[in-house]
């Protein structure tokens, strides 16, 4: 509907924030820069793009061909203003067929910052620029060659830091998500189509679809909205990675198990309790997944200063991370009160959230206190969440591993392996979510039909406001589509 | 007439679009001629004996709140009226007035002959008279000149009009009418994109050959709303019935066995019929499944014979048309005054016109009605009316009245046409205006008094009458706020016989009317609310129970119309906006959109594009103040110390690429 225009609504958002978005005046620039991971590495990959992206490559690589074949990757010695650079293969993308748009040459030189870094001087010595951050990326958008959905898989893609999330960033470049909310989008259109039929062509005898079956299939979006929503938590994980804080009294062998994570000499170790006061952030791969351990000074009352400030940047880090974890010493005599204290503190947690440690069992030879633990662990209702083990012998350490990545593992990918990682999207399906709610309450006390229109044109807007695209008239032809009309 | 007379204001045309073009503009006090081919049918209902509808009734009484005169003639009349969907939402209520077709013409040319300033000439347009690429006046068929400062076009479908019955060709706009020739050429001649619609219209059927026992009865509702307010509350004319049937497999039968027949399928018409129109052949081979279509008979006037047969335009031939009509339950006698046919004709693509409704390549030129590629009665008069109040702006150098998306649906069809175009005879539908549920019949005066006291069309005495309505629901609305019920015994007992809930605190009029079950009517048990006219009451109780939707709209109207407030130069050069697409340039170029707001409406331009613009005036803005401060603000950009990028199609290699990222 409306929108139709309602087609206006989305642009008058973006209004907010032209500020963001300005050209530059070096828009007409042809720009180049480093395309691959800067560091070691069996080639890299310096890529130009512009209007003179070809023109300014010819005196670095005099082997092109004078009319250079979109595609076509060549191969010969690349020459700077002192003398040959390197040898490389040298990949030519006429406008229109490249990834910005734009005329683009990319050059596959050898690793290392050494060679690119050369390059890179002297494309800027023949006219080039060095790219800003996403400009690429801004340049393919602003010349349609991706839609914003997809612009932002991208900067995902850049941003990506484990393994399994570049490939959901890879699946969301390739459409699957843009393919999600094009479902989501076709649902909704067909919704609006029958309701706005039934208003504009009451009286041309067209059969309406029974409120029951529209009802239904706005039950099926909502459910199908709600899934892709859930799966943003994970792909967030999935990008970002895991937080998770070490919490446990003084010496109760928190930074010893950091330690046996890391397996290296990470925190410092002593017999002295509070040491740590300071928090130690130290970041590992967990099967491929970036884990950030946050080893915080224990939650005692501080006697000095400086213990204090680091018991207030504990809470802090514990406020903000994934995952709690308990770490407390069995062998210390008072570990009952301290496990009751903890369970207490950490009730505002999801209890999903949080690990209970248990370290030093290998001072406990008769399995007396793991016993004694667990009856009280499940007395607190957190049986399930306990673990044991010895982190200066190494035991147990691979059980715990297992168990902060387990929640990475379950597949809750309701959607084909695709996942929601940008908050635009969360909070344009939110949106959506809200708006079919309403609509479906509407539909279900039979209210006024133009209402569940509104509802479900606001929903259209924002989904194409997450497709980069606006309202065309598709309800009024979808409209003429499926109903026989006739005055 | 002299070989050369001179006036402020010509009109071509006396239908619909002609008459409120000429109308409002010698009401504007500007010298007006009227031509028109055949003086005996001004304001002629060529189609349809209804006037109004769902969207359309909308549109009647905005020309009427702005001073029009349709819905008045409407009013008079009237044979039948409905208010259609009066059991939806109160947004998409629309009424219809059946009118009686020559009563309905007597009325329009008393108007016309009576009104002051406004000349009327019977004879044939020929010509445009061009000087120095203006539009100056009209060269009519006797080779006499009439010059003006300014000239309205409203053809309908005269131009190059041929007529279809089955293969049969005839030149001419409708029946007993010859086409006009000179016009659509010479406007090709000068560069517009002239292209071809087509549309159709059912056989009148006689009276006293049906067997009416056969059909359902359909009378007309028991309550009259008058389009206008300056019309009497109680109908002028008895009100008539119209009867229901159904077309069936033995009729279809007969079309498909004839479908050899019809200039439909046989490709001898080229232009684009209406969708939400279709003829029957049309209906029957688009919806194969459908085995029976309804069709209504509608009388088309108290004192004639005539019934038009709605639901079933068709261009079979003649015999064809008949043998089918016959299969129909009550026509099985049926005798046929006037057979139906289908008729194609130029229009001119309406993005060449801008939102005065002036052409864009020859100033002093504007265009109204089917001529801008409409059908409808309501269409064309809304068209007309601002063609005709624009001309007249224009001839006095006064800025154009041009009404928006969220004032009026008469905004949203000029702005659709202008920035969209079409490619079928365009129709109002309510799902048309994005804020719909602002944009309603019952309040039409209160959204557009302001435009039409700025106009000053109506009369001191007629804008008075309309000015104590507000006046009156402006205080209603204050009193409802103010006056509180307090929870005593006698006001729970009337609330209580009502139907509904006792009060719990004391409650204002106005919450206790957002109640789903209570009525504006139940009002007058509580206070002095009784004996208002409906018109006065029915916007303010659709705004109270509708209030929070209603707040809603008018928080999108108010984010739209920033679109709108940013300004484009019409000499903007579009080929230096970066990020607009060659065909972006080129529509934009073209159309010269005003504001944001239209060029985003433009079809073929993309989010990106507007984006585009923004980004253009702002950085032209920032550039012109010096404040200019290059590099990327965008979040994102600044999160992404590399930059990765990769034509999408060749994924294999982002695959690999990926993994270097593990």
């Amino acid at each position: 509907m409306p929108g139709p225009s309602p087609a206006s609504q989305p642009l008058a958002r973006l209004l907010a924030d032209c500020d963001v978005l300005r050209v530059r005046p070096g828009d007409e620039d042809t720009i180049c820069a480093l395309a691959t991971a800067p560091g070691v590495g069996a080639i890299a990959i310096v890529r130009v793009s512009g209007q003179s992206a070809f023109r300014f490559c010819r005196p670095i690589a005099r082997f092109l061909p004078s009319s250079i074949e979109s595609h076509k990757a060549y191969f010969g010695t690349l020459h700077g203003r002192l003398g040959p650079l390197d040898e490389a293969l040298v990949t030519g993308f006429a406008e229109g067929k490249s990834f910005t748009g734009e005329e683009s040459v990319e050059f596959s030189v050898h690793g290392g910052t050494q060679i690119s870094g050369k390059l890179i001087e002297e494309l800027i010595a023949c006219g080039c620029r060095l790219a800003k951050p996403g400009e690429f990326t801004y340049r393919a958008y602003m010349n349609d060659r991706i839609d914003l959905v997809q612009a932002e898989s991208i900067l995902s893609l850049i941003e990506s830091r484990s393994g399994e999330g570049s490939s959901n960033a890879l699946s969301q470049l390739k459409g699957e998500l843009s393919g999600h909310f094009l479902d989501i989008e076709e649902d909704l259109v067909w919704m609006g189509a029958h309701i706005e039929a039934g208003i504009d062509f009451s009286s041309d005898g067209i059969e309406l679809k029974a409120a029951p079956e529209l009802l239904d299939r706005a039950l099926k979006l909502e459910k199908k909205v709600a899934a892709l929503l859930a799966t943003y938590a994970k792909g967030r994980l999935l990008r970002d990675g895991l937080t998770v804080a070490l919490v446990g009294a003084p010496n109760a062998g928190k930074s010893s198990l950091l330690n046996a994570v890391v397996k290296e000499d990470r925190a410092i170790v002593t017999d002295q309790p509070g040491t740590t006061r300071d928090l130690i952030e130290v970041e590992t791969r967990l099967e491929g997944t970036p884990v950030r351990w946050v080893d915080t000074a224990g939650l005692r009352d501080a006697v000095d200063e400086a213990e204090k400030l680091g018991v207030e940047r504990s809470r802090k880090a514990i406020e903000s991370s994934d995952f709690v974890v308990v770490v407390m010493d069995l062998s210390d005599p008072l570990w009952k009160s301290g496990f009751q204290n903890f369970v207490s503190e950490a009730r505002r947690f999801p209890r999903r959230q949080q690990w209970y440690v248990f370290n030093k069992v290998d001072l406990d030879s008769e399995g007396l206190g793991i016993s004694d633990a667990k009856t009280e662990a499940s007395k607190l209702g957190v049986g399930e969440r306990v673990l044991f083990l010895s982190a200066t012998q190494g035991k147990g350490i691979e059980e715990f591993q297992a168990a902060v990545l387990a929640p990475l593992r379950e597949s809750a990918f309701a959607h084909g392996g695709v996942s929601i990682t940008q908050a635009r999207h969360v909070e344009g399906l939110q949106t959506i979510l809200e708006s079919l709610r309403r609509a479906i309450e509407l539909i279900e006390r039979d209210a006024s039909p133009e209402l569940m229109a509104l509802e479900l044109s606001s929903a259209v807007h924002t989904i194409h406001e997450l497709l980069g695209k606006v309202f065309h008239e598709q309800v009024i032809d979808r409209i003429f589509k499926e109903f026989c009309l006739g005055k | 007439m002299s070989a050369s007379s001179s006036f402020d204001v010509i009109v071509v045309g006396a239908g619909h679009a002609g008459v409120e073009a000429s109308l409002a503009s010698a009401r504007l006090g500007a010298r007006t001629v009227m031509i028109t081919s055949n003086l005996s049918r001004i304001g002629y209902m060529s189609c349809n004996p209804s006037i109004g509808g769902l969207a359309k009734g909308h549109m009647v009484r905005e020309i009427d709140v702005l001073g029009g005169e349709m819905g008045l003639a409407a009013d008079a009349t009237c044979i039948q009226f409905k208010r259609l969907n009066s059991k939806k939402g109160p947004a998409v209520r629309g009424s219809r007035a059946q009118c009686d077709k020559d009563l309905y013409i007597d009325r329009m040319t008393k108007v016309v002959h009576a009104t002051e300033n406004l000349t009327v000439i019977g004879s044939e347009a020929k010509e445009l008279i061009l000087e120095h690429g203006r539009c100056v006046g009209i060269r009519l068929e006797d080779g006499s000149d009439i010059r003006a400062k300014s000239v309205v076009l409203t053809t309908g479908t005269f131009m190059r009009g041929v007529m279809h019955i089955g293969l049969k060709q005839i030149e001419g706009g409708r029946v007993g009418d010859k086409a006009t020739i000179g016009i659509s050429d010479q406007l090709r001649q000068h560069g517009f994109q002239v292209q071809r619609l087509k549309t159709g219209t059912p056989a009148r059927l006689r009276a006293g050959s049906i067997d009416f026992s056969k059909t359902v009865e359909q009378r007309g509702d028991d309550r009259f709303y008058p389009f206008s307010s300056r019309s009497d509350k109680a109908l002028a004319l008895p009100q008539i019935s119209c009867w229901l049937s159904h077309t069936n497999e033995r009729t279809h039968d007969v079309i498909r066995a004839n479908l050899d027949k019809s200039p439909m399928f046989t490709g001898n018409i080229e232009g684009r019929g209406p969708r939400y129109c279709p003829s029957i052949e049309d209906k029957i081979t688009r919806f194969v499944e459908k085995i029976s279509h309804q069709t209504f008979l509608e009388p088309e006037g108290l004192s004639t014979d005539s019934i038009y047969l709605q639901g079933i335009s068709t261009s079979l031939p003649e015999d064809v048309q008949l043998e089918f009509l016959r299969t129909i339950d009550g026509l099985e006698n049926v005798e046929v005054l006037k057979y139906g046919y289908a008729v194609e004709y130029d229009f001119v693509e309406p993005t060449q016109i801008r939102h005065s409704l002036e052409t864009r390549s020859i100033p002093g030129l504007f265009l109204a009605g089917q001529i801008n590629g409409t059908s409808g009665y309501e269409e064309a008069a809304a068209q007309g009316f601002v063609a005709g109040v624009n001309s007249v702006r224009s001839a006095r150098g006064e800025e154009s009245f041009i009404l928006g998306r969220d004032e009026a649906y008469i905004g949203v069809l000029i702005d659709d046409l202008v920035t969209k175009g079409t490619k079928e005879p365009y129709r109002m539908f309510t799902s048309r205006a994005e804020h719909r549920l602002f944009l309603r019949e019952d309040n039409t005066l209160e959204r557009l008094w302001n435009r039409a006291t700025e106009l000053g069309i109506l009369g001191q005495e007629q804008a008075s009458r309309l000015e104590a309505i507000l006046v009156q629901q402006t205080s209603l609305r204050e009193q409802m706020r103010s006056s509180v019920l307090v929870p005593n015994a006698e006001t729970q007992s009337r609330l209580e016989s009502l139907g509904t809930a006792k009060l719990l605190k004391p409650t204002t009029i106005e919450e206790l009317l957002r109640r789903h079950e209570v009525c504006f009517e139940d009002l007058a048990n509580f206070g002095p609310f009784g004996g208002f006219d409906v018109s006065v009451t029915e916007p303010i109780e659709i705004d109270v129970k509708y209030a929070g939707y209603i707040d809603r709209e008018r928080l999108l109207m108010a984010s739209n119309r920033k679109l709108e407030d940013y300004k484009l130069r019409r000499d903007l050069d579009y080929s230096k906006v970066r990020g607009l697409s060659k065909e972006e340039q080129e529509k934009l170029g073209e159309k010269q959109p005003e504001t944001l707001g239209q060029a985003s409406r433009i079809s073929g331009v993309n989010p990106s594009a507007v984006q585009a613009l923004i980004v253009h005036l702002k950085a032209s803005k920032e550039a012109q103040r010096g404040e200019f401060e290059p590099g990327p603000k965008r979040k994102e950009w600044r999160r992404s110390a590399v930059t990765v990028d990769h034509d999408s199609s060749r994924s294999s290699e982002i695959e690999g690429l990926g993994s270097s990222f593990v």
